[in-house]
């Protein structure tokens, strides 16, 4: 698929990019639960003061 | 490390704890947010995160289920389509399933796509890319969101 999309211009997201945007909706100081895999990345966009929990369960 | 093998530091106020708690976090309802990865996601929020059916992959099914019941606020990460270019967002899921109606989001390589009780609508999707495409790589009926956004995100990394 991915050949074909940036044959026309279009670039999907890296995986880090689905993680930066997922935690673009992260309240303040929430309690959020990351899964492995992908949304682990998601802990490297986290800002300073934000507030979060993170129960990765295996 | 993390229980996805990666190494981690622990910040200022940080803390570990041990599984009885966070299955007690987990079920007790304390979570805002729940993100997870997934197999296949249905039309109707119902997420495949566990087996592929595949006899020779090892099967865990992990906190998945607990906190599919324990949080009100489940999103997805995947990738939109599988390696061999298959949908992963589908009608109904052919995967065994984690839980029934619980995703309320979607972040793929390709859009974000909230469920809703009108179905599938689409808040977000990359540069240049036509809705028709979207839907050509997706088994379930999308609808297009009349205020919908480029989904553009900075390299930060």
């Amino acid at each position: 698929m991915k050949p074909k999309l940036l044959a026309q211009g279009i670039e999907p997201l890296s995986r880090w990019q689905i993680a930066s945007r997922a935690s673009m909706d992260i309240p303040d100081g929430s309690y959020v639960n990351l899964g492995i895999g992908l949304p682990t990345l998601i802990a490297d966009y986290v800002t300073p003061g934000m507030q979060v929990m993170r129960t990765t369960t295996w | 490390m993390n229980a996805g093998k990666l190494h981690v530091t622990l910040v200022t106020g940080g803390c570990y704890f041990d599984s009885v708690d966070s299955f007690g976090i987990m079920r007790g309802g304390h979570l805002d947010k729940v993100f997870l990865g997934a197999f296949q996601v249905s039309e109707k929020g119902d997420i495949a995160n566990w087996s592929t059916n595949d006899k020779l992959s090892l099967k865990s099914v992990g906190g998945a289920m607990d906190l599919a019941v324990g949080c009100k606020d489940i999103s997805v990460l995947m990738d939109h389509v599988t390696k061999d270019g298959h949908p992963r967002i589908l009608k109904a899921c052919t995967y065994p399933l984690t839980a029934k109606k619980v995703v309320k989001r979607i972040y793929t390589d390709l859009a974000v796509i909230d469920v809703t009780k009108k179905g599938l609508v689409v808040r977000e999707m990359v540069e240049q890319l036509q809705f028709e495409q979207l839907q050509d790589l997706t088994a379930a009926v999308l609808i297009l969101d009349p205020d919908f956004r480029v989904l553009r995100v900075p390299w930060r990394i």
